[in-house]
């Protein structure tokens, strides 16, 4: 089993199994799962054992206003998408990379990631 | 999601085919297009739902009523909010409105609840909870907190005492007047209803002030008002 070691940042449980969805039923990899290692809905108390997990991914949701703390404790090998605040785009891994937020384009960035992890 | 009880709403029976089959057919309201997408995928691989549409705004929900949703699944954040159920209501009677991302807490459910939808899933839901609740509410069931059930329970008990929202006049309308009726409340000026409906607009006039006058109001918006429980909003009777 192929896991993505994620952690969601203010990313709703709806929003959170749509993704998983989509990892699970589109990206063309075999048994590809979204594993949530850690699910932060309050951005004043963040699990202090944070920077030790080195999670493959981090997504930060429409709320979660936080990309400069959440970068501050990603590993290297650790990619950040931020969905924007009315989920209409989605932002990274790098720096220019800002697409429309559709089925295709976040089936596309996870595939990516899935593939350099 | 903490539910706890479970309420018949009375949904049609009509909606429910059978327990493999639970709707005709859906739309889905929202701006967000992942959510629109993601959601069609999901029902329609979940629930044997067959989802007909998808609209972003509310003029692409307007044009999905002539396929004559047996479902409408509405993300709260629409513009217009609650009112977008009544508007719905009016102009596709025979949908069951599903609000889906609601704050669940007695304010919000009772405001939504009002405005006419038949079920909701809360803004904690996840997505199995999201396809449970939209099979239940199918069969006409709702599964909410006590608190939740018990303020509905308070409020049904108060609008009870009070007068019926529509008088009997009402159904004196004739075929023509309850269909402008519904146009009217659905926000349309005379000008839209005359050509949705391949009619003049001294025509439309004329039924709008006729109906205003079966059902003793003065202005097209005191409709609307009525329909959500006496709340007017100033607006003119010549909407054209």
């Amino acid at each position: 089993m192929r896991e993505l070691r994620t952690v969601l940042v203010m990313v709703s449980p709806l929003l959170a199994g749509l993704i998983r969805y989509i990892v699970e039923s589109r990206i063309k990899q075999p048994r590809a799962r979204l594993s949530i290692i850690a699910d932060i809905d309050d951005l004043e108390h963040w699990p202090p054992d944070l920077g030790d997990m080195q999670p493959d991914l981090i997504i930060l949701g429409p709320s979660g206003n936080a990309a400069q703390r959440a970068a501050a404790w990603a590993g290297v090998d650790t990619r950040v998408l931020t969905l924007s605040a009315n989920l209409s785009r989605v932002s990274g891994p790098g720096p220019d990379e800002v697409d429309p937020l559709t089925l295709d384009t976040l089936t596309q960035r996870l595939s990516d990631i899935l593939q350099e992890t | 999601m903490s539910a706890v009880g479970t309420i018949n709403t009375g949904l049609a029976e009509g909606l429910v085919a059978s327990d493999s089959k639970l709707f005709k057919n859906a739309l889905i309201i929202s701006e967000v297009r992942f959510l629109r997408d993601s959601l069609v995928a999901i029902l329609q691989r979940e629930t044997s739902l067959g989802v007909c549409a998808q609209a972003a705004t509310w003029e692409q929900a307007l044009a999905a009523q002539a396929s004559q949703p047996a479902v409408v699944l509405l993300d709260v954040a629409f513009p217009g909010g609650a009112k977008t159920v009544a508007q719905l209501r009016c102009v596709m009677p025979q949908s069951s409105i599903i609000a889906f991302g609601i704050h669940e807490t007695e304010e919000h459910v009772l405001a939504w609840a009002e405005a006419g939808i038949a079920g909701y899933v809360p803004n904690t839901a996840s997505v199995e909870d999201l396809i449970s609740l939209v099979e239940q509410i199918s069969r006409g069931e709702q599964s909410c907190p006590s608190r939740i059930a018990g303020s509905l329970l308070r409020r049904i008990a108060s609008a009870a005492r009070r007068a019926p929202f529509l008088p009997e006049s009402s159904s004196a309308l004739t075929r023509r007047e309850s269909e402008i009726m519904r146009l009217v409340i659905a926000g349309y000026s005379n000008k839209d209803i005359a050509r949705q409906l391949r009619i003049s607009l001294g025509t439309t006039k004329s039924h709008v002030h006729n109906l205003l006058g079966k059902l003793s109001l003065r202005r097209r918006t005191d409709v609307m008002a009525r329909m959500r429980g006496g709340r007017h909003e100033g607006i003119d009777l010549d909407g054209s």
